[in-house]
């Protein structure tokens, strides 16, 4: 990118900055196709802000059309030959660093748990009814993604992979019928393939604009990776092409959430711009998307603790209307500023310096940890907290590895002492090797309170081949998904089910706020093996075996006898005798007798008769 | 001592039976239970299948439409036509089955009502069953056809025109030419299938033709790739979806019993030439030649390639300029400018350049612009053809129907047909051997069952395309060998080979000696102890 800028004349950075501003209005309507970059930012309480960035592909064809496939503008090529090539109906990938702090935080745009999470819906008319089929299947798009995404998704086999039944519904449209049949709906996660600029790379490319112009300029590795919270997500759906929704368009939706903390640089102050977190301001936007907005959330700005002005008037100030809450956006089009100033530097100052503020806490939220000691027998523990004034239902989802082999009659859900009785349970038992247990659970938290689920496992003996470098670094977990339905959407940002743009979601009636969070993933260590040891055992039970199987051999086919100590002779005798035999034996050689060396023969014969008789003696 | 020597009886019995028990069950035990899996492999029809020559064979029918040659001049025809035409010793031979007969009432009719090459086809048509099937036809010295060299036309019929009773030498020279050099093409493909197998004269440079062309497979992708630099000055257009189904399907149409090609297309913005060009203050223009074209892809090939498929990629790029380089012309290696404006990279595809003019100050960015499809379309599928092989160059011996680049003419496609299928045959049997090679080489391969599988389909296709080929049926021939191609290489690549290959010997030693000597020591020397003893006994007994 430097070294095309720098070789860019005057003229043509003359034409940038002169047209550039003109080209967000350009109504593609010749084209199927259509792009959106949005950025939202917020500021949170506890001195970190947010920077979520979405672009949106909508491409007007039908997911199941196969031939439509073919011709490809905006939408990327290479994820639509995967997508075509294995039947995807729905894909939601996601690759995230650090952890999201729900109660400090409220609930991000898009959930992720650390590490990487992929579930894929496959459309079900493509002729592949039978298991092996379908793992097979899985396994060769694993691995087309793995090398479109750059990460390790391969390592997403049948052994971490599930088909949960109800935790992973469709976004996008769907029949109920098909929605129904979790056969065509894979889930995997690994919670160790966290993200790195090796990802970020390959995801940028899949935007049209790639990172030259617009919003995706920002994307400074070095920046984003210096961050509490970096993820970068990736969702394709079919969602309604207009309101009649006669037809389906297909949706690509790329997400990149970033939270930084300006605290830590600037003497305890949140003042924020995006020349000071991303390393420069916005010069530009993609002339290929039709919006460029950036909504910042000034809902706070006027709290005392954390009073900020923002440096740019913005274009226009919304309120947000979310069930019940009630929100202040402001808005400001990229194009606007180009036009005006040729740049776009954002910037927020705060009067005082950033005073920890607790916020409310969200609706939910949930904490998971390992219990028990040893190596033998473990636990994991879940506490779910429900701050509502009422009962709420949700639905509790655990996959665990094989290795850490849960007992289901060890699940328990409690409530201040009180056990839970579910309302539905799916568990599939883990195998050996092959998949892993994966348990869904439905149940009610009562209005504010705290509940328990616990689980107890025993720790499995790995074969010495199965670990992993650096074995004692211990083994993952998978994240819990916990999944419910919110009536209020106090600390809820996330864009609508049925929209695909931040803007549209601006204005929703609703009382139903579709939630899924992520707890933590877990890091259990499994009795570790001194790796040495496998070579220490053969040599161990081989010189055990070699001594019984010797001495009892040497029971059956020798001789004891007692003879005279005095005929024998020292060590050191027998061996002058040895030195002293063969120096005969060698002035012999030269002779050409035969009866001699003959004669010979037989004298060291009863020579070795000798010694080996003081031998069994010895053994005696 | 009886006692002694009841003892000593006893020890041995004991010595020889621990021996007897280690050799007859530890040994095969241990064997059986550390024996690597493998399946046996057909080595002996492997290393068959590479001197085994390889005979293709071709009908060629000559009519003589010359009513002044005599019989006599057609016996004579037919000798010295068949003489030159004999069939060499070499390791891929060619073999005519020549039938030279009289012009029957019809065809002289036919031949008659030739006026001018374009309705050729007409008169002398080709069916599908026809494959492998010419006919050369002799024109009458004077026919309305004036013909100064034998016409190739777009099936597969030969025209020669005679050359009188006089001159049946020349007559025949010039029709076994025609055969050997520009229908068939003898030498081209003894080298093809020697440069599969590997075994061609390494000092002699390959066919320029094969290195430009991809290696044949049993599919291709083929990628379209529009770059616009600069979206934001011209927002360019291309109606792919029409143009190709209006230019390049009926040329894939021809081929889709043989290969399977996916088409694709893509719009690339902000991405483009990073190398600075040479600008040319004459012409008003940028330059570039051959050499920058490693400059022109290596930037774009991030964005070019496939997760999904292993096939080879065509790719086929329309570039537009940016502003700042405008407009680019390529030029050859005497600095003429290229007509085509295009480039054709071997083995990986095209590159067209379209230079379009620049926004005049009043328009309001971006302004819309249209390519023109049906040139673009034209430039790529002639690229196409140099890159699936098909060679119908003109050559200066022949006039070759002009087949426009969207068709290929019969006698093209049997010409591919018979290179593909030879140069397949080459690099399966070369990847058969190899892998029989390895395979033998190292003995800790596993082989499991479906490589010996696939093994055995390959040598089976292999000997059956060979069995095709001599006997004429060219597309079955064809199709076989691309089965065999497609087993051997698959068994080549299988990963399950690597299975046990990393484990090494020293390290399996380290693991046996601590068991195996402390035991095997004793009891070999108690055995010799028995054996030495019991030699003894029988000896003081014969005493």
């Amino acid at each position: 990118m430097v070294e095309r800028s720098r070789s860019m004349p005057a003229l043509r950075k003359m034409m940038w900055i002169l047209w550039l501003p003109l080209l967000g209005y350009i109504v593609q309507a010749k084209q199927n196709d259509e792009f959106n970059e949005e950025l939202f930012i917020k500021p949170f309480g506890s001195g970190h802000v947010m920077f979520h960035f979405q672009f949106t592909t909508k491409w007007n064809v039908s997911i199941a059309d196969e031939t439509a496939f073919t011709h490809y503008r905006l939408f990327p090529k290479s994820l639509g030959e995967v997508m075509s090539t294995y039947g995807v109906q729905e894909l939601h990938l996601s690759q995230t660093q650090g952890l999201w702090r729900y109660r400090n935080w409220g609930y991000p745009p898009e959930d992720a748990p650390p590490g990487a999470e992929l579930w894929t819906w496959f459309q079900s008319n493509r002729n592949r009814s039978d298991q092996a089929t379908r793992d097979k299947l899985w396994s060769n798009y694993v691995n087309a993604l793995s090398g479109l995404f750059c990460s390790s998704l391969n390592f997403m086999d049948s052994k971490a992979t599930v088909s949960p039944r109800w935790t992973f519904r469709p976004q996008g449209i769907s029949s109920e019928y098909y929605s129904m049949d979790s056969r065509n709906l894979k889930y995997s996660a690994l919670p160790r393939e966290i993200v790195c600029t090796e990802n970020l790379t390959p995801w940028k490319k899949l935007l049209p604009c790639d990172s030259k112009v617009g919003l995706s300029t920002l994307f400074n590795a070095i920046k984003l990776h210096d961050s509490s919270y970096q993820s970068i997500g990736l969702h394709v759906r079919p969602i309604c092409r207009d309101t009649a929704c006669t037809l389906s368009s297909v949706e690509l939706k790329q997400t990149l959430t970033v939270v930084f903390d300006p605290t830590t640089g600037k003497l305890g102050q949140q003042t924020w711009s995006l020349s000071s977190m991303f390393g420069k301001p916005l010069r530009s936007q993609c002339p290929l998307a039709s919006r460029s907005h950036v909504y910042v959330d000034i809902t706070d700005k006027d709290i005392p603790e954390s009073k900020f002005t923002l440096r740019q008037q913005p274009t226009e100030v919304l309120p947000i209307i979310r069930g019940s809450d009630r929100r202040t956006y402001a808005v400001f089009d990229v194009g606007d500023f180009l036009e005006q100033d040729g740049f776009l530097d954002l910037m927020a100052d705060y009067e005082e310096k950033a005073a920890y503020r607790q916020g409310s806490e969200p609706s939910l939220y949930a904490h998971r940890f390992v219990t028990g000691f040893g190596l033998e027998r473990g636990g994991i523990t879940c506490q779910i907290y429900n701050n509502l004034h009422q009962n709420l239902t949700i639905l509790y989802m655990e996959t665990i590895p094989w290795y850490f082999r849960i007992y289901y009659n060890s699940l328990s859900i409690q409530n201040q002492g009180e056990v839970i009785k579910p309302f539905k349970v799916h568990f599939v038992p883990g195998k050996d090797r092959l998949r892993p247990y994966h348990l869904e659970v439905v149940f009610r938290l009562r209005a504010n309170s705290v509940t328990r689920i616990n689980l107890a496992f025993d720790r499995a003996f790995l074969k010495w081949t199965e670990y992993p470098p650096d074995a004692n670094h211990g083994f993952y977990a998978n994240a819990a998904v916990i999944t419910t339905v919110l009536p209020y959407a106090h600390s809820y940002i996330a864009v609508q089910q049925n929209a695909s743009l931040f803007r549209e979601s601006f204005n929703d009636i609703s009382n139903q706020f579709f939630l899924r969070i992520h707890t933590e993933s877990l890091l259990i260590s499994l009795p570790t093996p001194d790796f040495s040891m496998p070579y220490n055992v053969i040599c161990l039970a081989c010189t055990v075996v070699a001594i019984a199987f010797g001495s009892i051999h040497n029971l059956t086919t020798r001789i004891f006898k007692t003879i005279d100590p005095k005929k024998s002779k020292s060590i050191k005798e027998k061996v002058k005798a040895f030195f002293s035999r063969k120096k005969a034996v060698k002035g012999e050689e030269n002779e050409t007798d035969e009866k001699k060396s003959e004669e010979n023969d037989t004298d060291t014969k009863s020579d070795k008769e000798t010694c080996k008789t003081v031998s069994d003696e010895k053994v005696s | 001592m009886p006692k002694d020597k009841e003892d000593r009886t006893t020890q041995t019995y004991a010595a020889l039976g621990v021996g007897f028990v280690c050799v007859v069950i530890g040994l095969p035990l241990w064997w059986k239970t550390t024996e690597v899996y493998r399946v046996s492999l057909p080595y002996g029809d492997i290393a068959d299948l590479s001197n085994t020559k390889v005979k293709y064979t071709v009908d060629v029918a000559i009519i003589n439409g010359d009513q002044s040659l005599s019989e006599n001049h057609i016996t004579q025809l037919s000798r010295l036509v068949s003489d030159k035409l004999e069939t060499s010793e070499d390791a891929v031979a060619p073999y005519y089955r020549l039938n030279v007969r009289d012009v029957t009432e019809k065809e002289l009719a036919k031949v008659k009502a030739m006026t001018s090459l374009s309705n050729t086809d007409s008169q002398f048509p080709s069916g599908e069953d026809d494959v492998n099937r010419y006919q050369v036809v002799i024109v009458p010295k004077l026919s309305p056809l004036s013909l100064q060299k034998p016409y190739l036309s777009l099936g597969r019929t030969v025209l020669i025109q005679s050359t009188g009773s006089t001159d049946i030498p020349g007559l025949a020279d010039k029709i076994s030419t025609v055969i050997q050099k520009s229908l068939i093409k003898e030498t081209s493909l003894s080298k093809i299938f020697h440069d599969g197998k590997g075994t061609g004269d390494r000092t002699l440079k390959p066919e320029k033709s094969s290195m430009r062309s991809v290696r044949s497979n049993p599919g291709y992708d083929i990628t379209f790739t529009l770059v616009n630099p600069q979206p934001d000055i011209l927002d360019v257009h291309w109606d792919i979806e029409q143009a190709v189904k209006d230019y390049l399907d009926p040329f894939l149409q021809q081929l889709q019993r043989y290969a399977k090609i996916n088409v694709q297309s893509q719009v690339l913005y902000f991405t483009g030439f990073l190398k600075r060009m040479r600008r040319d203050d004459g012409k008003q223009a940028y330059l570039y030649t051959d050499k920058d074209l490693p400059h022109v892809i290596n930037p774009l090939e991030a964005k070019l390639g496939s997760h999904t498929s292993n096939n080879p990629a065509l790719n086929f790029l329309v570039y537009v300029p940016s502003r700042d380089q405008h407009p680019i012309y390529i030029v050859d290696s005497k600095g003429v400018e290229v007509q085509s404006n295009s480039f054709l990279s071997p083995q990986w595809g095209g590159i067209y350049i379209q230079n379009a003019p620049s926004p005049s100050e009043n328009d309001t960015l971006p302004v819309t612009m249209e390519l023109d499809m049906r040139r673009v379309m034209e430039v790529f599928i002639s690229q196409l053809r140099l890159l699936l092989n098909f060679q119908s160059q003109k050559n200066g011996d022949t006039l070759v129907a002009d087949v426009g680049s969207r068709v290929i003419s019969k006698w093209e496609l049997d010409g591919w047909l018979r290179s593909r299928c030879l140069e397949n045959l080459g690099t399966s049997i070369a990847t058969l051997q190899s892998l029989a090679q390895l395979l033998g080489e190292i003995s800790n391969i596993v082989i499991q069952d479906d490589i010996g599988e696939q093994v055995q389909d390959a040598v089976n296709s292999i000997q059956e395309s060979q069995r095709h080929l001599v006997e004429g049926r060219l597309e079955k021939a064809f199709l076989e060998s691309r089965n065999a191609i497609v087993c051997s290489e698959k068994a080549f690549f299988d990963p399950s080979l690597l299975e046990l290959l990393y484990f090494p010997e020293d390290q399996k030693f380290a693991i046996y000696i601590p068991l195996f000597l402390p035991i095997s020591l004793p009891v070999l020397a108690s055995l010799w102890k028995a054996f030495k003893w019991m030699k003894e006994e029988r000896k003081q007994k014969t005493e």
